[in-house]
């Protein structure tokens, strides 16, 4: 009996003792990286590229650790608030912004003066990497946003492709048919919700923040551009959407796309991909347009970057940053998701090696992305980078509104003074 | 004499010495269970308590006292509010139809001339034992209002002529969260009921068919009473279980579409890690356990010996 | 009249079994149609084109086999450890008098009713600091926790239902109150002790919230966290996120049809008079 009552204390205090067993001194020299890059070519292209490392700086290791989009950007600001934080990670739009009021990461403006600031692609580094004049991250890839269409199904009613407002709603309801279960378009409503919304808000002109004199940022979102947009998103949708879509997360609607039932999608052209798996003889038939200017163009970027943490590796992880941007490794990194990944940084995007090899599928795309990517920015950054972006997408504010308005048939300018409230809220903490 | 006194009182003394080991022993055996779920769940929970009267913001140093600012501020909240209200609705719109069919259910397992009740009841445990992770995406799955099997079947049926979009009206999706949700709690009521109605003597059910009382009355008179105190135990630990539940709401519908299905738990956890107002989500866990206490007091009232199981 | 009356409650039960477990059949049928049937319109109720397709990537493409065997051990690890400690506090509680014994028990009742998302946010602080976040270990401590108050309240009624004459026999032959736990009422609880080990492995098989917010890095996922997590992922992985519910609701099919007794009498071990 004793024995046995024994064996169980012991158990049970080695479970809560482990983690204080000595470590071993070959830990100052190992890197744990976050990726939110899960998919098998990216991490495989990035053990590629550890390897590598790891072979030319002997003594050191990187421990890749991966980890979905959804929920990362928490699990990072966790991180740093419990200690835990990692040595680098990747990054979404907004969040560098968000996790340098932390204090939690280290600014880049070095690694930034030795890659060459000028050498990145539009608002890339001095918009969506930057705060205050501080670059904060560096991007690994940018993604033009825009419409992937069904090009017989205009051509069917004898519809362009739109160029105005008053277009895309006249195209939307043409697609339209619930005879034939067929529908225009719907945002996702879920995180990625933000940035389907954001495009048409800064087409409209809206940019959320306005700088102040003498420095800081004030909030303009209860306004008349705002209040236009939602209604015209909420005709849109009640036109043009399925009775379903506030319940459709991204994934849902690219399937939908694929399968014949939605005409529209808005995003990164990696929707391809799924059409390539699940009805690859529609490929052809998917065009490409930016979304349609109102007062002012639209269309938004997805961007991806590195940070830094404050680590006591902090130097080797900013190593590791300027490896990657070495040109055969960028190149590699870039090839091996290419319907997500389009260079940021300028040594990659006229390489041969690179365009040698783009995928035909892409080359409609390829055309409209360098102006898209030229003065698109992320949510509420079109001013300039703020600490609150990253926060904005998180808490899907921008989604949850339109929300609101379809589902719970709130008036449209109290949805957009509720929403107004959430972002004062936001800022004034 | 002397000896034996002796003796005796050396007896005496070895039996207390025995006692005052013997607690020593008992303490001892309990003691690991004891300590880790003081560590784990009691500790922790004072925690959060602690953290509720702070301003702990993830994603910003810094932190203050506050005193009761953060209660102040939640229960002025309309949102907040609406999601209570939401939880009572999740609560008993759940609880009605496990108790009422689990009843049903477990009747008709009891039934003498049923074939195979030994079969029935293993396959009547499957919901309860499946991963909430499963049970989400399969009913999420047959809600779907394009690919969905539960709208197939209305349209063939000819009951409706469109899709009806369930997890985008904030009603539909309320009850079929419900549905799904009673859908995995009813095999406990099941089998709880039928263990009880198996425990009344035989010779209740032949009094009462000698007094010819029709099954109907018998039922009522007879049965019912009988089960009062498991029907009523089993629904009070379910509620409170029921309340607290986080992964079907979650998994299911993400608490929307908007916020339809934000129940407190599911609010909590939005307010922490998505709002990243770590000391307000605290708040709310707190008033969510105040409102549970006094569920827990009922039940005390009910069960002072404590004789009675709770399970998931 | 009693023969038809027989018939009739057959029959409604027979119906009312389809109808109960028809989300069960959706659900293996669904992952058994090719990625071409899956989301036609109307679905098909028997697959015309029966394939492995979706297992074949689960299996493949996503590894599934890491996220199965993180479940295995957890499950397994928190059964094993929640039995033991279970086993001796119940006997603890039983057979030793000693002051606030019944508070003790009392309390262990009480900590079943504290919501597990109360607990989450300061363990997770907690967890961070002693660097037990993002492991296994960590985990399942807090599985073990939350599991001990069911075993031990399953396993005090079932010791407490062995007459104790056969103690006191015992020590007659000169067995100690602990020799007596382990020759004489364990033996007689075999019962008890796998449905306590069964629910201790259910309950971390099938949990989520705390193996969501604790495991961080990948490799160590559990079943239920990473399904959720192919939500999230780009592109659409429905056909295999239906085939993942199946696998992971493997066990619980298993127990269903091999252990009904054990669950059933724990479920009803003191929920009536013992």
């Amino acid at each position: 009996m004793r024995p046995i009552i024994a064996s169980v204390v012991i158990l049970t205090l080695l479970l809560g003792l482990s983690p204080l067993l000595p470590r071993t001194a070959a830990q100052s020299m190992k890197l744990t990286l976050w990726s939110t890059l899960t998919q098998d070519e990216r991490v495989a292209a990035m053990r590629k590229l550890i390897e590598r490392f790891e072979k030319e700086n002997a003594g050191t290791s990187v421990e890749l650790v991966t980890m979905p989009w959804g929920g990362a950007l928490d699990k990072m600001n966790a991180a740093i608030l419990a200690g835990n934080a990692p040595d680098l990670s990747t990054v979404g739009q907004g969040w560098p912004q968000s996790l340098s009021g932390t204090g939690g990461i280290v600014p880049l403006d070095d690694v930034a003066q030795r890659l060459g600031p000028d050498k990145f692609v539009g608002t890339s580094l001095r918009v969506m990497g930057s705060l205050d004049g501080k670059v904060w991250s560096v991007p690994v890839y940018v993604t033009p946003h825009g419409f992937f269409y069904r090009k017989s199904w205009l051509a069917e009613k004898n519809v362009a492709p739109p160029k105005t407002w008053d277009e895309f709603y006249t195209a939307a309801v043409a697609m339209t048919d619930r005879k034939r279960n067929r529908y225009a378009w719907t945002i996702p409503f879920d995180i990625h919700g933000g940035k389907a919304v954001w495009a048409w808000l800064l087409s409209d002109g809206e940019t959320i923040f306005v700088p102040k004199q003498g420095g800081g940022w004030a909030l303009d979102f209860d306004n008349p551009r705002t209040t236009e947009t939602y209604e015209f998103l909420k005709r849109i949708h009640l036109q043009a959407a399925p009775a379903g879509a506030p319940s459709y997360s991204q994934s849902e609607i690219e399937e939908l796309f694929a399968k014949e039932v939605l005409g529209m999608y808005y995003e990164t052209p990696g929707v391809l991909l799924t059409v390539k798996k699940m009805n690859p003889k529609i490929l052809s038939d998917v065009g490409f347009f930016a979304v349609p200017p109102g007062k002012r163009r639209g269309s938004g970027q997805g961007w991806v970057g590195l940070v830094v943490y404050k680590t006591p590796r902090a130097e080797l992880a900013k190593k590791f940053v300027e490896f990657m941007f070495r040109q055969d490794n960028l190149v590699e990194f870039t090839l091996s998701y290419p319907y997500y990944h389009f260079p940021a940084y300028q040594p990659v995007l006229t390489a041969k090696a690179y365009t040698d090899h783009v995928p035909p599928e892409l080359l409609g795309v390829a055309r409209g992305a360098p102006e898209i990517l030229k003065w698109s920015a992320g949510i509420s950054m079109w001013q300039g980078p703020n600490p609150w972006a990253g926060e904005i997408e998180a808490k899907m504010i921008l989604p949850r509104t339109l929300a609101k308005i379809l589902v719970n048939h709130m008036p449209v300018p109290q949805a957009v003074r509720e929403a107004d409230g959430e972002l004062r809220a936001l800022i004034q903490r | 004499m002397v000896t034996t006194a002796l003796a005796g009182r050396a007896a005496v003394r070895r039996g207390a010495v025995r006692r005052r080991s013997e607690a020593a022993v008992g303490v001892l055996l309990l003691a690991p269970s004891l300590l880790i779920i003081f560590g784990v769940v009691l500790y922790p929970a004072a925690f959060a308590g602690y953290l509720s009267v702070l301003n702990l913001h993830i994603g910003r140093p810094g932190v203050a006292f506050v005193g009761l600012q953060n209660y102040v501020r939640l229960l002025s909240l309309p949102e907040f509010w609406r999601s209570v209200g939401r939880g009572l609705v999740w609560t008993a719109g759940s609880l009605g139809p496990q108790v009422v069919l689990g009843l049903a259910l477990a009747s008709l397992l009891n039934y003498p001339g049923l074939r195979a009740r030994v079969l029935y009841r293993g396959l009547v445990t499957l919901p309860w034992l499946v991963p909430t992770v499963t049970v989400a995406i399969i009913w999420r799955w047959m809600f779907h209002d394009v690919y969905g099997v539960i709208n197939a079947v209305l349209m063939g049926l000819g009951i409706t002529d469109h899709p009806i979009p369930w997890l985008a009206d904030p009603d539909l999706a309320m009850a079929a969260v419900i549905v799904a949700n009673v859908w995995r709690g009813l095999p406990l009521m099941v089998v709880l009921f039928l263990a009880a109605l198996q425990s009344i003597p035989r010779d209740l059910y032949d009094a009462a068919e000698m007094d010819g009382a029709s099954p109907w009355q018998r039922y009522l008179r007879v049965i019912l009473p009988q089960l009062a105190p498991v029907v009523w135990i089993a629904a009070v630990l379910r509620t409170i279980w029921t309340f607290n539940f986080f992964d079907l709401p979650w998994i299911m519908t993400h608490g929307g579409p908007g916020e339809a299905t934000t129940i407190p738990p599911v609010y909590a956890y939005l307010v922490t890690f998505s709002g990243y107002r770590l000391s307000e989500g605290a708040a709310v866990t707190v008033v969510m356990f105040a409102i549970l206490v006094v569920f827990a007091l009922l039940y005390f009232r009910l069960s002072p010996e404590d004789e009675h199981a709770p399970a998931r | 009249m009693h023969r038809r009356a027989d018939w009739i409650v057959n029959a409604v039960a027979l119906v009312t079994f389809c109808f109960l477990l028809f989300p069960f059949y959706w659900m293996i049928v669904s992952s058994l149609k090719g990625p071409g049937d899956l989301l036609s319109i109307p679905p098909s109720f028997v697959p015309a084109r029966p394939s492995l397709h979706f297992y074949r990537q689960l299996f493949g493409a996503l590894q599934l086999e890491t996220f199965f065997r993180n479940s295995v051990v957890l499950a397994i690890g928190t059964a094993i450890i929640t039995v033991v400690l279970a086993s001796l506090g119940a006997y603890g509680v039983l057979a030793y008098r000693f002051a606030a014994r019944t508070a003790a028990a009392r309390l262990i009742l009480f900590v079943y009713m504290f919501p597990p998302i109360l607990v989450v946010i300061p363990l997770y602080l907690l967890l961070s600091r002693v660097k037990l976040i993002n492991s296994h270990p960590g985990l399942l401590l807090t599985y073990v926790a939350f599991n001990l108050p069911v075993a031990i309240w399953v396993l005090r009624a079932y010791f407490s239902s062995i007459p104790w004459e056969l103690v006191e026999a015992g020590e007659v032959d000169g067995l100690s109150r602990l020799d007596a736990l382990r020759r004489i009422i364990v033996p007689l609880s075999l019962p008890g002790l796998a449905a306590a080990a069964i629910f201790a492995f259910i309950g971390a098989w099938n949990e989520f919230l705390f193996a969501n917010t604790f495991l961080i890095s990948e490799h160590l996922k559990t079943l239920s966290v990473i399904i959720v997590d192919f939500n999230t992922r780009e592109g659409t992985l429905r056909g295999e996120i239906l085939a993942s519910s199946v696998v992971i609701a493997i066990p619980s099919f298993l127990f269903a049809l091999f252990a009904q007794r054990y669950l059933v009498s724990g479920l009803t071990a003191g929920a009536t008079k013992a």
